[in-house]
């Protein structure tokens, strides 16, 4: 009845009253309209809520040092190229919905867009100085490339992972060569030579194939299969199993691996790490090349106890030193503050992870290592010099070396593993314990500066 | 215009500036707060191009290299060093040899 009599009302409008009604309903909207749209034309970036979405995650170390800070639009990184192998970068929105591109960016994506903070293990005084002597050591030997690892003892912490060549996340779009941004720490597969040995006689000792005061007759060379091994140092006949070591006689470890079966040995290597995934939280890592020992020749068995036809990465060989170092026990790496606690497990018993602690720091004072000395404290290490394999090519190249050194420190209670290598020399030198070897001493110079260790006695008399 | 039109027309007319009035208002606050987010991220944005420059002048590398640029020794390699002092001492200055007596009279 209403609408009735409304519409009867409104037919009787006139004309012009009909279109200035008409006006009135519809001007407003019309302006309204284009106030929106002028207020849109002044604010280019229109949010569609004005409730913030959360900010990417800072990521930081326990000390406070800011690593990565800002919006995915306005990604920093503040410390420039101290540990950029390891906070990566961060970029356009990907496929798969992640905005971090490379390192624990990439590998904690999903943390860090929901704003939570990222607490990594690493020192920043000790990474710089990681970076600044492997920078030196490359240059000064004409090197190609370079890693650097250090792992806290007991925890597993990584306290620095240093890699060359180095680049400035802020300016990542600018890097001529990508293989720059490689974590090489991590990522880069070496084959370890020398270093490797330690690993074998722990493994040797703890399964009583040897005895702690064996003594071999170890010639200059050996035959196996289509292969001759030789040792480089010249020795005396007989050598206990130090001796085998501070001579880093490959004949002698050969000698050594002949009393494993080739499952024996692989199982060994296994149980170090060596060829398995790290499960490093935080970060992408490699897994090493342990080929399958059904497919080993008869000369595999014994390149692989000098170092060689096996490959790890400095991570891996610094984890597997860390045996050593916490008397048997094998604690993973953890890069992350709050990574739970897992896969810790014993290896081999504290008598032998002494033990060859023990042979290690008699390779540092009396053996070809006394470049990693540290004055004032007990260095235990291993150098090597192993020649590098090119995929590619699928041969070993004539002139190319990887000098590496692996070693804690101070040896009689170990705070400290580290890995140094350096691949390529150009310079005058390239073994190891011209290359590696004074990283070593002067990172860990520095550590225990910074520590504060209180020197041995006796110790400052055996510096070089 | 009969009465019911003009009615209507008014509480329309009313509501639309009721309407304009409380759009107009939460405009101005949507801008005034999409301008406080803009200042804020411009802050933030300030505050890490200064923590990039603080960076540059106290981060650990720098430090380092000015502590090596001021003849800094680690610990362990003290013993080493050729030049444990910095500076020169300061040169010898022998007393003087005469004596001086002051009487003060009461």
């Amino acid at each position: 009845m209403a609408v009735r009599q409304l519409k009867n009302k409104t037919s009787d409008l006139k004309l012009a009253h009909r279109h200035l009604l008409l006006l009135l309903l519809v001007l407003p909207l019309l302006l309204a309209l284009l106030g929106f749209g002028l207020l849109q034309s002044k604010i280019p970036d229109w949010p569609t809520a004005l409730a913030e979405k959360p900010r990417r995650g800072l990521i930081i170390a326990a000390d406070g040092t800011i690593f990565a800070e800002g919006n995915i639009d306005t990604r920093r990184y503040p410390q420039g190229n101290l540990g950029a192998h390891l906070i990566g970068f961060s970029g356009a929105k990907q496929p798969d919905g992640r905005f971090g591109l490379e390192g624990v960016e990439y590998a904690l994506d999903a943390q860090l867009q929901a704003g939570e903070t990222v607490t990594i293990t690493i020192n920043p005084t000790l990474q710089a100085v990681a970076q600044a002597e492997l920078r030196r050591s490359v240059e000064r030997n004409e090197a190609e490339n370079g890693a650097v690892v250090m792992i806290e003892a007991g925890t597993g912490r990584i306290l620095a992972a240093a890699s060359y060549p180095e680049y400035d996340p802020n300016k990542q779009g600018s890097v001529q060569n990508r293989s720059d941004i490689i974590n090489r720490a991590f990522l880069q597969q070496v084959e370890p030579g020398s270093t490797f040995k330690p690993l074998v006689v722990a493994a040797a000792l703890e399964s009583g194939r040897i005895l702690p005061d064996e003594i071999f007759e170890v010639e200059q060379t050996i035959t196996v299969g289509e292969q001759t091994f030789r040792d480089v140092m010249a020795h005396e006949p007989l050598l206990s199993i130090a001796d085998i070591l501070k001579y880093s006689s490959n004949v002698g470890m050969i000698k050594i691996s002949e009393r494993f079966s080739p499952v024996e040995l692989n199982d060994w290597l296994g149980a170090f790490g060596i060829g398995q995934d790290m499960n490093l939280r935080g970060s992408f890592t490699r897994s090493g090349q342990l080929n399958s020992w059904q497919n080993w020749v008869m000369q595999d068995q014994a390149s692989i106890s000098i170092g060689q036809s096996v490959s790890t990465t400095a991570l891996q060989l610094a984890a597997a030193y860390s045996i050593f170092a916490n008397d048997g026990v094998y604690i993973p790496p953890r890069l992350l503050e709050d990574a739970p606690w897992e896969g810790v497990r014993r290896i081999i018993s504290p008598e032998v992870a002494r033990a060859v602690r023990s042979m290690l720091v008699g390779v540092v004072n009396y053996g070809g290592a006394r470049n990693a000395l540290i004055p004032g404290v007990l260095v235990a290490g291993k150098t090597g010099t192993a020649d590098i394999f090119d995929t590619t090519q699928g041969r070993y190249i004539d002139g190319d070396y990887t000098g590496s050194f692996a070693g804690i420190f101070p040896a009689d209670n170990p705070r400290v593993t580290m890995v140094v290598y350096v691949q390529k020399s150009r310079g005058k030198y390239y073994y190891g314990s011209a290359v590696a070897a004074p990283v070593f001493r002067a990172v860990g110079s520095e550590a225990v500066a910074l520590w504060g260790l209180a020197p041995q006695a006796g110790q400052f008399a055996k510096t070089p | 215009m009969s009465k019911y039109s003009q009615r209507f027309t008014l509480i329309y007319l009313s509501l639309i500036i009721v309407l304009a009035f409380l759009g107009t208002q939460n405009q101005g606050f949507y801008r005034q707060q999409w301008q406080l987010m803009q200042d804020k991220r411009e802050l933030q944005n300030q505050l890490a191009d200064l923590r990039s420059k603080a960076a540059e002048v106290s981060g650990a590398p720098a430090v380092r290299s000015w502590a090596l640029d001021s003849g800094m020794v680690a610990t362990p390699d003290g013993r080493e060093a050729l030049e444990l002092a910095y500076l020169a001492p300061p040169e010898y200055a022998p007393w003087e040899e005469r004596l001086e007596i002051r009487t003060i009279w009461r």
